[in-house]
């Protein structure tokens, strides 16, 4: 009896210990995989909320680019997007992509909300597949990454950001 | 005359809440919060935060013994499991071994004691990151934290001398009970409270992965 016990507690250590290694190393494996493929703009296909498909291809090819995973029911996004209202005139030179999983309407009324609707250098963008954040690996929002004039990651920037330090890295 | 485990986790529960209140108290957190979220934060956003964090403050303190049952219940399993594969657990009660961790309890209030004199008269300018990340006599104190991933630092931060103070107290404590070599109950210790530490590692590790 005490044998068969001593066995079972022995199968059952090593099961959690080979489970927890394999978890981080699979885990470790996919972020260096997304960090390889965040370097540079990685292929995108979204819906801007008139329904046109937008993808890696339709981005300014002269303009840094700022994306902004953002949720309109989050307090630090609708923060996030007063900042990027009251500083608009700083970020003209910038490209600014605003995706969210919500529909177009809910996208739309945010936009609307902080005026940020039909302004030259934001979009806004539906992504109804939920691929954002499998992309960029981005586990909370707000999420932005900013990408130089040719497409190069500069930073990521994990929960709600100063946008002074995103205009910073802009100079 | 010898203290019951009552006794025990009532003092080392009232040290420790009371280092808990001596640092929200003494190390001003309510500055250290306005510098550190005075990057993402306007000003309206941290009164906010800091009203919630006060309103809410009492279930940190009343969390402190449930963590300190729950850690020394972990730690007496382990070791009851050890002893129990090296057939040495017969007529010892739980109770006895629970005994153990909880002594072993002091050294981590010698840690919160460390590390407060720390704080109020060695490093006297301080970031809230500063106080979560700082853990004394700690190997990772000779690293650069910014640079590492966040899933790196709680592992680093376990290879320090206060680990292995606990782990020498838990092999004592054994050898006193099991009443056998020291070696044997140093043995026990590695292979059951060791195993129990790699798991626990492991599943900060995998946890902190998943998070960031």
């Amino acid at each position: 009896m005490r044998h068969t016990l001593k066995i079972t507690i022995s199968i059952f250590i090593i099961g959690i210990i080979a489970f927890l290694g394999y978890s981080i190393i699979t885990n470790l494996n996919r972020k260096e995989k997304v960090a390889e493929r965040i370097r540079t703009i990685p292929h995108f296909s979204f819906k801007t909320i008139k329904g046109e498909v937008f993808s890696q291809l339709d981005i300014s090819k002269t303009k840094p680019k700022l994306f902004v995973y953002f949720n309109s029911t989050c307090d630090f996004c609708k923060a996030e997007a007063k900042q990027i209202q009251e500083n608009s005139d700083q970020l003209d030179g910038v490209q600014l992509l605003f995706v969210s999983f919500e529909d177009k309407k809910e996208i739309k009324a945010f936009a609307s909300q902080y005026e940020l609707l039909n302004q030259i250098n934001i979009v806004f963008l539906e992504d109804d597949g939920m691929e954002f954040s499998e992309i960029f690996d981005a586990k909370s929002i707000p999420f932005m990454l900013l990408y130089s004039k040719d497409n190069r990651l500069i930073k990521k920037f994990k929960g709600l950001t100063k946008i002074e330090n995103v205009i910073m890295l802009l100079e | 005359m010898k203290v019951n485990n009552f006794w025990l986790l009532l003092v080392i529960t009232i040290s420790l809440i009371l280092f808990a209140f001596i640092y929200n108290y003494y190390l001003d957190s309510r500055e250290l919060l306005y510098n550190f979220y005075s990057n993402q934060l306007t000003k309206e956003q941290i009164e906010k935060l800091i009203a919630k964090q006060k309103e809410w403050a009492w279930i940190g303190y009343i969390s402190i013994p449930a963590m300190i049952l729950l850690r020394s219940n972990l730690v007496a399993i382990c070791l009851t499991i050890g002893a129990f594969f090296y057939d040495m657990e017969r007529k010892t009660p739980f109770k006895h071994f629970f005994r153990i961790a909880l002594i072993g309890e002091f050294v981590l209030i010698f840690v919160g004691l460390v590390k407060l004199l720390y704080f109020l008269f060695v490093k006297t300018d301080y970031t809230l990151q500063d106080l979560q990340q700082y853990y004394p006599l700690s190997y990772i104190n000779f690293l650069d934290i910014e640079k590492l991933q966040p899933w790196l630092i709680y592992p680093l931060q376990t290879i320090n001398l206060f680990e292995l103070a606990y782990f020498l107290v838990l092999v004592y404590g054994l050898n006193k009970l099991l009443k056998n070599k020291y070696w044997k109950s140093f043995e026990i210790t590695v292979v059951s409270y060791g195993t129990g530490l790699v798991i626990w590692i492991g599943l900060v590790m995998f946890l902190t992965l998943n998070i960031s």
